[in-house]
């Protein structure tokens, strides 16, 4: 079933568009990609920091989570875009990649907690400190493991 | 010894050649070589856009400096030691095209850039934070660090396909 999806996808005319063009388009799809990763996870990182008290003190939680969110938001619209470019010529290729998997799993459960007890922590500054703690250090796993399966999306033989 | 040579030494190495044919190591090794940019990288482009008065206003300088130095430098460690067991991995066809000595000549001009930042303005911050503009030096330094880092940046994912 999700084979023919894939199938189809990859017969679709933009994906027989995208795979026709020039390899430096492709390159320039990557250097978005990371730039993506990098404007989701570095205010991803300073955003936890100042949660733990251990960077940016000066500042108020919700200063950067207003300056730097906006950051996170076109990272991630970023890595979509440029991801969908870099997947879609070879989707069938992609399917049985259990890297590929992981990464969509890791992806759906890192957005999950982000819209919720994430949200909920932004609200609560004042949580207890093993609440932060844990959920700070959770966001971290969920998210650069993300990174780390799509980085080993291209190592992985399906 | 030229720098080929020594590539070619480096690969040839118990450690080139453990890393070159590792399943899981070199992955990993070039996957935190990535992720440690968000470290690395993101946090001095943070800082360069509020040197340049981008990002992040409200925020003193002299904190943003003081705190975020540790997680900067540790960054950095992660990216220099994990790009250091890359290049093992790599050997001497580094050096075919322009590419990889180009990474490393703006690495070191972007540190001199550092440290030419932390002699002349770095340790005086105090006197200069609270300014409505910031010294043109202190603009330019962080022009001219986030031109360096994102050239090293845009170079160290052009290697594979220019080497």
């Amino acid at each position: 079933m999700s084979q023919s999806i894939f199938q189809t996808l990859q017969d679709s005319s933009i994906a027989r568009s995208i795979g026709q063009l020039d390899a430096a388009y492709g390159i320039v799809a990557q250097l978005l990609h990371i730039s993506g990763l990098l404007l989701l996870l570095t205010p991803l990182l300073l955003i936890n920091l100042r949660l733990l008290d251990r960077g940016l003190t000066a500042a108020p939680l919700q200063l950067l989570v207003q300056q730097l969110g906006r950051w996170q938001w076109l990272g991630l619209a970023l890595l979509t875009v440029s991801g969908v470019f870099m997947w879609l010529p070879g989707a069938v290729l992609y399917q049985p990649n259990p890297a590929f998997s992981l990464k969509f799993i890791l992806l759906a459960a890192a957005l999950l907690l982000q819209l919720t007890a994430y949200r909920w922590l932004l609200n609560h500054s004042d949580a207890r400190y093993a609440v932060r703690l844990v959920l700070v250090s959770l966001s971290f796993i969920l998210w650069f493991g993300v990174g780390l399966a799509g980085r080993a999306v291209g190592f992985v033989a399906a | 010894m030229d720098a080929q040579t020594l590539l070619q030494q480096m690969n040839d190495s118990a450690l080139g050649t453990a890393l070159a044919e590792s399943l899981y190591m070199y992955p990993l090794v070039e996957g935190s070589h990535l992720l440690s940019l968000a470290f690395s990288f993101g946090l001095i482009v943070l800082i360069d856009l509020r040197l340049i008065g981008l990002a992040l206003v409200q925020v003193p300088v002299q904190s943003l400096l003081q705190q975020l130095r540790p997680w900067l430098i540790g960054g950095f460690v992660v990216s220099i030691g994990t790009g250091i067991l890359l290049t093992f991995a790599l050997g001497p066809d580094l050096w075919n095209s322009f590419v990889f000595p180009l990474k490393l000549g703006l690495i070191v001009l972007a540190g001199l850039n550092a440290a030419w930042f932390e002699w002349r303005y770095g340790r005086a911050v105090t006197t200069w934070q609270a300014q409505p503009h910031h010294p043109t030096g202190v603009k330019l330094a962080g022009w001219t660090s986030l031109s360096f880092w994102t050239g090293v940046v845009i170079l160290g994912r052009l290697i594979p396909y220019l080497d």
